[in-house]
């Protein structure tokens, strides 16, 4: 395997695939900062002009662009609160008060650096491992994903701020968005009054409209009232900050690297679990959504796990982890090379060479990032009066780029409309993403596994996968309450 | 002065967004202007996930018939509602042969089930056909079922056998059906959203048999994980020489995938001749034969006269039998 590894690295020194990396790394950089460009669409966009490029040097470019775009969202969102993918929603809870704060540098240090760790420990984790590991892909049938839906859903419990009730109401309504559209089961049509709801509600205008566009209706609100101008720091965290998140970050990449495995997870998902599974493991709970760096350190190290995670399953078994590795598959194939069980055999140098340009595109994109913190934090310089018409621009034109058409953009306006009102009347909007990204999983798996077990319920229970996880997700809840009411007392006694 | 800064915003609001949408404006405008077809990229539509086999074929066509089209063919994945949201994608699009689909007689199938009221055979036009291949039932190589009959003789002594594959209403549901109605058997149908998922839930043992395309499992087969039971063809694949027929084994099934481009009913006959010859074109050159072969696909392109005919011919047969076993349940 050493030897495998050090061919991949000379294959990986030859310059145009050096120069893939960093192009790649820069265009994900791009991707990942524009909410409404995801990874995959990343990867989708560069594809045709990978049809000439060697393969190696194809799969090189795609794969960096996969990890840094990975990134890139959450430079949005920890200095405009802006989700560049809907993987970095949790990173607002934490990051956006830091640039609140003044202090944007420490939570992009601390994001970069999560970042980076995690995908170079995925990638060392997806060489030793990956085929053992690609068993937990297929241990994941219709029940499980039921199950590992039900558990995401339960970490709203630590989205929901001050009020369960009104988190429960946004994930409800979550909810009932995902039934709109054509039912992936049976193929009946639900609630479409509208042409463009065939697909459903997509789920990018939904991200950008409550999270950015309510935010531009706020920020103009403010600015006709008084304009302060902030003073904002780059500085970047302290040697002992950085430290001082390591088991986060640990804990963000496991998390991340065990649901990027499972195919159709995802990394939302993962970062949602990472941020919630932080919160409960922190000494001082309380302090989260204040700007706490373990809270972005951790979904951040969750996210970029996923890409390590979702290539186990791509390498080893053919079958992609995540809707970005699925478009990865297309590159592939257009070289004639097919991702499964016969790639190690057939293509070990492709294979260790994708490993190789994985290490070294982490280190690319970490220098990329520190470097380029005090660069991106300069927007903020921007005054609110210019920023906030550029910043509704560009979610708009990301509302209309999802799917090429205007009614994404209505849509975003929308939710935009909607969030303004959440955020007066103090509704949490994360947990609408949240249930939009888990709503189809959980109700098209759990048809499933009533067709799987002739209707039989105790499917859930006897399957020890199934099982496992919703005893975690009752266990969660369970925690949060019990923890919840044994504080109160004391917090009203101080 | 408090209004004063609130106006100024909105009117640079307003102003970007305008600019913004003059851009756009202009840029559909150009693309519209008349002239040789095509004068910008083709879209493709694409009901199944990247890497799919009819994903793949469209890429790979798309990368030889671009230098006879004179643009990139793109390829955008719709997945979701066993073809529906792709449908409803291309349906939405002008008929100016520039959104076109790649589909399969499978996804066409469904416009007698659930999308019937929704879409319509008649609405689409046929431009090119690029591949026909059976489809086949797989199970995992270290099961049970060592033959189709192993499978049978289970399914009788215990009913509600589960059969996983793409879609509800598909060719690969109907056949399950037809083989259960043939067999005297209950089989149970469990849709999933795609042959990748089809393969994972096989492997992983959630479900014990699944009906797909030799595609799909080619590679599985190749490294001993799956076995193929029998196929829908009505001959043996050059590739899977030992694995039977179902007319071999008794079963009247005979069922033909086929993979090719379509668009919205009323594409200018000028974009319609341009595309099916380029994909024609793209075909016979020797890189695309050699991707057929690697992949195992046996060749089958058709022009527009003679696919609308297979197509329909296929598509009022799948009628039939859908209609004789709801008649039947």
């Amino acid at each position: 395997m050493i030897e495998n590894l050090a061919a991949g690295f000379l294959l990986v020194a030859k310059w145009q695939n050096t120069l893939a990396i960093i192009l790649g790394s820069i265009v994900g950089y791009l991707v990942g900062a524009l909410p409404g460009l995801s990874a995959g669409m990343g990867i989708a966009l560069l594809l045709p002009f990978t049809f000439y490029m060697p393969p190696l040097t194809s799969l090189v470019l795609l794969t960096s662009l996969y990890s840094a775009a990975e990134y890139g969202g959450s430079i949005t969102a920890v200095l405009i609160n802006v989700p560049g993918e809907a993987g970095a929603t949790p990173t607002t809870f934490d990051g956006y008060p830091l640039t609140q704060k003044g202090q944007p540098g420490k939570a992009l240090g601390v994001s970069i650096v999560a970042s980076a760790y995690a995908g170079i420990a995925s990638t060392v984790a997806l060489i030793l491992v990956s085929i053992p590991l690609a068993q937990i892909a297929l241990k994941f049938g219709p029940p499980e994903y039921f199950a590992l839906g039900v558990f995401g859903l339960t970490t709203v419990a630590g989205l929901a701020g001050k009020s369960w009730i009104k988190g429960f109401i946004a994930v409800l309504f979550g909810l009932l968005i995902t039934t709109i559209g054509i039912d992936a089961v049976s193929g009946t049509s639900r609630y479409i009054f509208a042409k463009p709801l065939y697909e459903g509600i997509p789920l990018i205008p939904v991200l950008v409209g409550l999270f950015a566009v309510s935010e531009v209706f706020e920020t103009m609100e403010e600015l006709g009232e008084h304009l302060v101008y902030q003073k904002f720091s780059g500085t970047l965290p302290t040697m002992q900050e950085y430290l001082g998140t390591h088991m986060a970050m640990l804990r963000g990449t496991i998390i991340g690297f065990i649901i990027g495995i499972v195919p159709g997870a995802g990394k939302a998902v993962a970062s949602f679990i990472a941020y919630n599974e932080e919160r409960r493991a922190s000494k001082h709970p309380e302090l989260f959504g204040t700007g706490v760096l373990e809270g972005v350190a951790s979904p951040e190290a969750a996210n970029n796990a996923v890409v390590g995670g979702a290539l186990v399953p791509l390498l080893s078994l053919g079958i992609p982890g995540s809707a970005a590795a699925a478009v990865l598959i297309g590159a592939f194939t257009i070289q004639g090379l097919q991702p499964g069980p016969l790639l190690f055999v057939k293509e070990p140098g492709l294979v260790y060479g994708l490993f190789a340009s994985l290490l070294i595109g982490n280190l690319v994109m970490l220098a990329m990032g520190l470097l380029g913190t005090k660069v991106w934090a300069k927007v903020l310089d921007v005054p609110k009066n210019i920023l906030t018409p550029i910043v509704l621009t560009i979610c708009l034109f990301a509302a209309y780029a999802e799917s090429s058409n205007v009614f994404g953009v209505w849509l975003a306006l929308i939710f935009g409309i909607l969030g303004y009102f959440m955020r007066k009347y103090e509704f949490p909007v994360a947990p609408i993403v949240l249930a939009i990204v888990l709503g189809t999983m959980i109700e098209v798996s759990f048809r499933r596994s009533m067709i799987l077990s002739d209707g039989n319920s105790s499917i859930f229970v006897t399957r020890p996968v199934a099982m496992a996880i919703l005893l975690l997700a009752v266990f969660s809840v369970g925690y949060q309450v019990v923890r919840d009411l044994r504080r109160k007392p004391r917090i009203s006694g101080e | 002065m408090r209004t004063g800064g609130g106006f100024r915003v909105l009117s640079l609001v307003l102003g970007v967004g305008l600019v913004v949408l003059g851009v756009l404006a202009s840029f559909s405008a150009a693309a519209g202007a008349v002239g040789s077809f095509p004068s910008k990229p083709i879209t493709v539509l694409n009901s199944s996930v990247a890497g799919s086999p009819t994903d793949v074929m469209a890429r790979q066509v798309g990368q030889y018939a671009r230098k006879y089209l004179g643009q990139p063919m793109v390829v955008v994945n719709k997945p979701g509602g066993g073809g529906g949201v792709m449908f409803a994608a291309l349906f939405a699009e002008a008929a100016d042969g520039y959104t076109i689909a790649s589909l399969t007689g499978a996804q066409v199938a469904a416009l007698h089930a659930e999308l019937k009221k929704d879409f319509s055979f008649d609405n689409l036009e046929f431009i090119a056909n690029v591949q026909r291949e059976p489809n086949c039932l797989a199970v995992k190589a270290d099961g049970p079922f060592k033959t189709l009959q192993d499978m049978i003789d289970h399914a009788k002594k215990n009913p509600s056998l589960k059969v996983g594959g793409q879609g509800t209403g598909s060719a690969l549901h109907l056949m399950v059906m037809l083989l259960a109605e043939q067999s005297g058997t209950k089989l149970t149908w469990v849709p999933f959203g795609g042959g990748a998922e089809s393969v994972t839930n096989l492997l992983g043992g959630t479900v014990p048999v699944i009906s797909t395309s030799p595609a799909t499992v080619n590679q599985y087969v190749e490294a001993k994980q799956m076995r193929i039971l029998a196929i829908t063809g009505d001959k043996r694949m050059d590739h899977l020489k030992e694995v039977p027929t179902f007319k071999e084994l008794g079963y009247d099934i005979v069922m033909l995938q086929y993979r090719g481009f379509a668009a919205k009913k009323g594409i200018p006959q000028e974009a319609k001749a341009k595309l099916a010859d380029a994909i024609g074109k793209a075909v016979a050159e020797p890189g695309f034969k050699e991707f057929m072969k690697k992949n195992s696909q046996p060749e089958g392109f058709l022009g527009p006269e003679e696919f609308t005919a297979m197509a329909r011919e296929d598509f009022e047969l799948m009628g039939r039998l859908m209609q004789r076993l709801s008649g039947n349940k």
